[in-house]
């Protein structure tokens, strides 16, 4: 089973699965695919084996930082710039690692990546623009 | 190559063709990632909506009205709920890839446990529920309709809440038919796609409680 998964960790394991049918063979393509996938840099999309590890290590620290947040809104006397600033930065972290990790984007192509976070980035900008045209009419 | 979807017995996660600009990623999960693109949109609509009214007004928590100020501490308990529910449902979808069935159905009733929390939550903060830990915010005096800040509240968090309800049903069907050995072939599929909206709900709910809560 471990050599015929090296055999087909290749880049030919696409065309090794086409042209075995039987179904424990393919069943080594999908795990050359996932030792392929370790060698190389993420965005190819392959399918990936659950990391239970990592999304412990996220949970610890999406835990953290709603911690955080919690306190931080509680500071007396914190400038309002800054808290804004702090809890918006906090929030984002917590989602893009929520996008990242818990639904797999880490793991697929950078097509699909910017698929999302292009349209994604899109009310952010709004809300932008939208804040500096409310700071410049106060100027 | 689809054919090798069709073994109900075979090892390891089924290998579907793979496409040269969307990788493995199957027509349902893109669609999913399509609509969580425009839920997203009608999530910032509220939340753009809600800061233009905040940063537009003289006065936003009118103390004239006696409005209550919202419970940080508990909502924060909430979303670290939704976190712990975003983790069982993770572990779900990780026993479903290793044909686990014991593990899925268990994961995913936890899951949907962890929702029906969060949603029995919710209810406390508006109704109250239980008394010791408040009498409800549409009791203390936050009546939607009255100002900007009670309506933006209620129908952005309801909005939410009415996901949540929906990820609820979902997990709740995808238990039953995980319970039922629907997933033993290794499509994980369903588990991903359904899991995919379930973080999305939570990705949202993070937003949320910093601009409406924290801010």
């Amino acid at each position: 089973m471990a050599e015929k998964a090296k055999k087909g960790g290749t880049a030919k394991a696409d065309q090794a699965s086409e042209k075995h049918d039987d179904s424990s063979k393919s069943a080594s393509v999908a795990a050359a695919k996932a030792e392929h996938h370790d060698e190389h840099a993420a965005d190819h999309g392959h399918d990936h084996k659950p990391n239970r590890k990592e999304y412990f290590v996220i949970f610890v620290v999406l835990a953290v930082l709603t911690a955080l947040e919690a306190g931080v809104a509680q500071i007396p006397g914190l400038s309002k710039v800054i808290l804004g600033l702090t809890l918006v930065g906090l929030a984002l972290t917590k989602a893009v690692l929520v996008g990242l990790y818990y639904m797999h984007l880490k793991h697929e192509t950078q097509i699909m990546r910017l698929s999302v976070a292009i349209p994604l980035a899109a009310p952010g900008v709004y809300a932008l623009v939208l804040i500096s045209e409310a700071a410049w009419r106060h100027l | 190559m689809s054919a090798h979807a069709d073994h109900a017995d075979h090892h390891g996660p089924i290998v579907w063709p793979k496409d040269k600009q969307y990788g493995l990623a199957t027509p349902g999960k893109l669609a999913m990632w399509f609509f969580l693109c425009s839920d997203a949109f009608s999530f910032s609509g509220l939340l753009l909506a809600y800061g233009i009214l905040r940063g537009g007004a003289e006065i936003w928590h009118n103390p004239a009205l006696n409005e209550p100020h919202l419970g940080i501490n508990f909502t924060a308990a909430l979303t670290f709920l939704l976190i712990c529910s975003s983790v069982t449902m993770v572990l779900a979808h990780a026993a479903c890839v290793e044909r686990d069935r014991a593990g899925t159905t268990k994961f995913l009733a936890l899951t949907v446990l962890g929702g029906a929390l969060f949603l029995a939550g919710q209810y406390q903060e508006y109704f109250g529920l239980i008394h010791a830990l408040g009498h409800g915010l549409t009791n203390e005096g936050l009546v939607f309709g009255q100002s900007a800040y009670a309506t933006t509240f209620y129908v952005t968090t309801s909005f939410h809440g009415a996901h949540v309800f929906t990820g609820v049903c979902l997990l709740t069907y995808a238990t039953i038919q995980s319970a039922r050995g629907k997933y033993d072939n290794g499509n994980h599929d369903t588990i991903e796609i359904i899991g995919l909206f379930w973080h999305f709900v939570d990705l949202v709910w993070i937003l949320v409680f910093t601009f409406i809560y924290l801010l």
